[in-house]
Order: structure tokens, then sequence, then C-alpha cells
């Protein structure tokens, strides 16, 4: 059954057909709280909390429009609300001025040499040392593939603030990846 | 592949195992959570017989009634008849007649809501 579709049932009064969205999107929205709130306790309680009211402004939801960005949003405004430290401002540059040549990875066979839970610790820790708007930019972008638009919606940012925290988001991560790697070894 | 198509691919590789796990009992706290606001919500206001579009199309039957009566009038005596008691009194009757009802139906949607 489509979202619309959904939408449509649970505002007809089947409360549990929420639950669809629960299961679907509860996850990204996890990761979206952790990468502000840096707890995992605390992301829990927001993703909640993110639902509930979800369910109850839903009649306020545009069918147009998609689901999981809207949904985002309330989980991302909750988030930030929540964390007393408002480390959301970063200096921008211009992307013009940015050498995009110097962005990329140098042995790309790294991931073959780690398992899996290693990288997934591995790729935490570096997120962790960035910035927490480039690093949920980058969970938002890499995870879930969401467009420029998409992004620049959930975050309530320009496209142009998007692509330059994308780019230096990006570009960060890349040398924090290097180095770790480069300590590993 | 380009360099940068290639430098994605891995970075989407990566970042995707950051994709948190499902909490044991979230979605059922979450759903647990609904349902118990939802039971403790008021349950909605009956709806009043009298909707404000039956009163439109009371008005509008009311208007449709007096139309006829004027033309009628007017047909078979002429301009002076709209001064004759003949006249007035069933307008008049009509007229109140229906306030009557508007009166009535509003005070009882105010006493339902």
């Amino acid at each position: 059954m489509e979202e619309k579709e959904l939408i449509k049932r649970v505002l007809d009064g089947n409360s549990h057909e929420f639950g669809y969205f629960v299961n679907a999107y509860q996850r990204m929205a996890l990761t979206i709280a952790f990468r502000i709130c840096e707890n995992r306790q605390e992301a829990e309680d927001i993703v909640q909390n993110a639902f509930v009211k979800a369910y109850h402004n839903l009649h306020t939801f545009h069918v147009k429009s998609k689901f999981s960005t809207w949904f985002y949003r309330i989980v991302y405004n909750l988030a930030v609300n929540a964390s007393k430290k408002t480390l959301f401002q970063s200096s921008f540059v211009d992307v013009k001025n940015t050498e995009l040549e110097n962005v990329a990875f140098q042995d790309s066979s790294v991931l073959d040499k780690l398992q899996h839970t290693e990288i997934s610790n591995a790729v935490h820790e570096v997120l962790g040392t960035l910035p927490k708007d480039l690093g949920l930019i980058l969970s938002l972008y890499y995870i879930e593939e969401n467009s420029i638009n998409d992004i620049a919606e959930i975050l309530g940012i320009t496209k142009e603030n998007v692509k330059i925290r994308l780019f230096r988001g990006r570009k960060l991560f890349i040398q924090k990846w290097e180095q770790l790697n480069v300590l590993n070894n | 592949m380009s360099t940068t198509d290639n430098t994605d691919k891995i970075l989407k590789e990566l970042i995707s195992t950051s994709l948190l796990g499902e909490s044991e009992n979230l979605t059922h706290r979450i759903l647990h959570q609904i349902k118990a606001e939802e039971a403790l919500r008021p349950k909605k206001i009956t709806k009043p017989d009298y909707s404000i579009s039956d009163m439109r199309s009371l008005l509008f039957g009311m208007c449709a009634v007096l139309l006829i009566f004027v033309l009628i009038g007017y047909f078979n005596f002429g301009k002076t008849f709209y001064t004759t008691p003949l006249f007035l009194i069933p307008m008049l009757a009509v007229c109140c007649g229906y306030s009557l009802i508007f009166f009535f139906t509003t005070w009882r949607n105010s006493k339902h809501s």
C-alpha cells in the first residue's frame, strides 16, 4: 500500500497503520537524533516524541511532499531543541575557492581489510569528531540518498549551504579517515 | 569511473554502516503512547441535526416561495397588491417563521458545542 493511502487510513482513525511509519523511519530518525545529541537513550526519547508529534500533526502534512522529509524535520527540530549545545553554526567557505581535486580516497581497498563492525565503529568515531552539522548532512546524503533539496528542507537551510557543508564534510571525513587508518597501521 | 564517483561510492559504503539499529521496544513504546493519548482525548462532539448547508437550502426554499408569491400577486392584482394586508401578512408570517427556525437551530448548535 502506498504511503499516501496509509496516511489517509491513519487520519480516518486506523492508528495501528501508523506502525508502518514507525518501522520504516525509526532507524534513520535514530541516526539523525544520535548525530545531534550523541546519546543513544536521549536519541530514542527524541524519536519517540517525534513520532507522537508526527501522529498528532499528520493532518498538517501535505500529501504532495515526502513523508520522510517532513518527519525528519520534526526529528531534527526536537533534537536541536533537546540538545543544550548549539554547535550548529559552522563558518562557511566559498565552494569556488576550495580545491575539489584533493577530495579522494588514496586507498580504496581499505574497506576489504576491515570487518563490518570495525568499519562501523571507525565510521562512528570519525563522524563523532566532525562538527555535528557536517556529520548529519553526510548521514542524510549517503545513508538514505536524500537529495540536496530534501536535506535543505529538513535542516531549514538553503541548497547552497547544504552543498557547501556537504563538500566540507566529505573532505573532513576523508582526511580523518585517512588519519585513523595511518594510526591503525 | 571517475575519482569523485569512486570516492562517493566508498563514502556511501562507509557511512551506511553508521545507520543505527532498531531499538528493541521503541516501536512498542511509540505505538503504546499514541494509543494511550488517543484514549485520553475527548470524544468527538456529535454533529448537530441542522448544519449551515441545511439552513442555506431552507433559506433558498423560502426565497423561492416568496418570489412565486410576489409574481402571482403582481400578475393577478398589479403593483397595488404589495400595499394590501393580503400580501404583507403572509410575507411577514413566512419571514417570522423562518427566523424562529433559524434562532432555534442556532441556539441548539451552540448548546451542543
